[in-house]
């Protein structure tokens, strides 16, 4: 794939997907530091596998697959290397269309909820969860997991399960 | 509020968040990042195997031009082996990065298979590194040690100093080298491990769960002291038996 080509597909699908490297890189760690470090470390290895990209899965699952990978295989030995790097992305809260304050803010408070609750789970279920809270579909994950479908019905089901828990309170042992 | 509404406020939330990035400084960065990979993968797998190739050549034209005892020459074996085995390992186990687009259970068994090879190769080191050298070096000293002195007290004196230095350094690398197995690798390992029976991997038996930890330092420390007694008593044989030249 020509330089510019890859360019230009790579930022069409960081603006439909682009959420997702934040998503994960925030799931998988513990402060605004090292997320913002573990998200550009998403986007470089994303950048450097774009060239292998057959087109069998999804620019989603694609996306996914690399996030989830590069998350599992993260340290925080590697922060004194990202030091020198410069910011390569910038999170925005778009302004809501219907402004009804009241919902928002339950919306906030929810999802800051759900993101304690993933800290807690083992990092299988933190993916399942990630990718369940997401919308894929049963396939999706099964290829972004690499099991099988009825695979991702059992374990999908604890994970959730072991969600639910943890967020109405009970404890869950990670 | 059950996992439907919490997809709901989850994906409204997602909705209201927008990622921008600068392409210019993420393709800089690319660039930078790929030559450090280049650099760290130079550095492991050239320069190891290099340096200790490039030590043949020195050790063989140190021995020819310059006047030393017969044990100089059993490095030359120990050069040749450690260099061999580093090839053959690198030839059989290449450590290449996975595709971080494979499915997440394909990069887990890739990751464990890399892991567990390096966790062998520490594990492992004083068999097929450490000892080699510090026998054939160790028998070096000794043997100089004994020509260049006048009676045996001051031979035991000066071997026992140049042996004591190396049995150090040696003893420690191999600490170093097992301390990085407990404290890294193994961690490691069993975090992929956690990782893959997780997602149900059939292929990872029971067995494969069990701890692989690098060797206690008690144990480290008993085979330093049995190379460190036997070497001592060979020593002692060649002081005491064998004839001056």
């Amino acid at each position: 794939m020509p330089n510019e080509d890859q360019k230009s597909v790579f930022m069409t699908w960081l603006g439909e997907h682009g959420s997702s490297v934040v998503k994960v890189a925030r799931a998988y760690t513990l402060s605004n530091e090292e997320c913002q470090d573990l998200a550009q470390e998403i986007l470089l290895q994303a950048w450097r596998s774009l060239p292998n990209f057959e087109g069998k899965a999804n620019a989603m699952t694609w996306f996914y697959r690399v996030a989830l990978h590069t998350a599992m295989n993260w340290h925080r030995k590697d922060k004194r290397r990202r030091s020198r790097q410069q910011p390569l992305l910038e999170v925005q809260a778009l302004a809501p269309e219907e402004t009804d304050s009241a919902a928002q803010a339950q919306q906030r408070e929810t999802v800051e909820q759900l993101y304690k609750a993933i800290h807690q789970l083992p990092k299988a279920d933190t993916a399942l969860v990630l990718l369940y809270l997401d919308g894929l579909s049963y396939r999706e994950m099964a290829e972004v997991l690499g099991i099988s479908e009825s695979n991702v019905g059992v374990k999908l089901n604890r994970a959730k399960k072991a969600l639910g828990e943890l967020m109405t309170g009970e404890s869950h042992g990670r | 509020m059950d996992a439907d509404n919490y997809q709901q406020a989850w994906q409204a939330h997602s909705a209201q968040t927008r990622v921008t990035v600068d392409a210019e400084l993420l393709l800089k960065e690319v660039r930078r990042n790929q030559r450090d990979f280049l650099a760290t993968i130079l550095r492991r797998d050239v320069i190891e195997v290099a340096v200790t190739l490039l030590m043949l050549p020195y050790w063989v034209y140190q021995g020819l031009t310059r006047p030393l005892p017969w044990t100089w020459w059993l490095t030359v074996p120990a050069i040749i082996w450690v260099g061999g085995f580093f090839l053959v390992d690198r030839m059989r186990h290449p450590q290449t990065p996975s595709d971080p687009s494979e499915p997440l259970l394909k990069c887990g068994k890739n990751s464990l298979t890399q892991v567990e090879r390096q966790i062998w190769l520490l594990r492992n080191v004083f068999w097929w590194y450490l000892l080699p050298f510090t026998i054939s070096i160790l028998a070096f000293f000794a043997q100089v040690s004994w020509q260049t002195s006048r009676n045996w007290l001051e031979a035991l004196g000066a071997g026992g100093l140049s042996f004591s230095f190396l049995w150090a350094l040696y003893y420690f690398l191999d600490y170093t080298n097992q301390r990085a197995v407990r404290t890294q690798l193994e961690p490691r390992r069993q975090e992929l491990l956690a990782l893959l029976k997780s997602l149900g991997d059939e292929t990872t038996s029971e067995g494969s769960l069990e701890s692989t930890e690098g060797i206690a330092t008690p144990r480290i420390f008993r085979r330093w002291l049995v190379v460190a007694v036997v070497s001592f008593l060979i020593y002692m044989a060649i002081v005491f038996v064998a004839p001056r030249t």
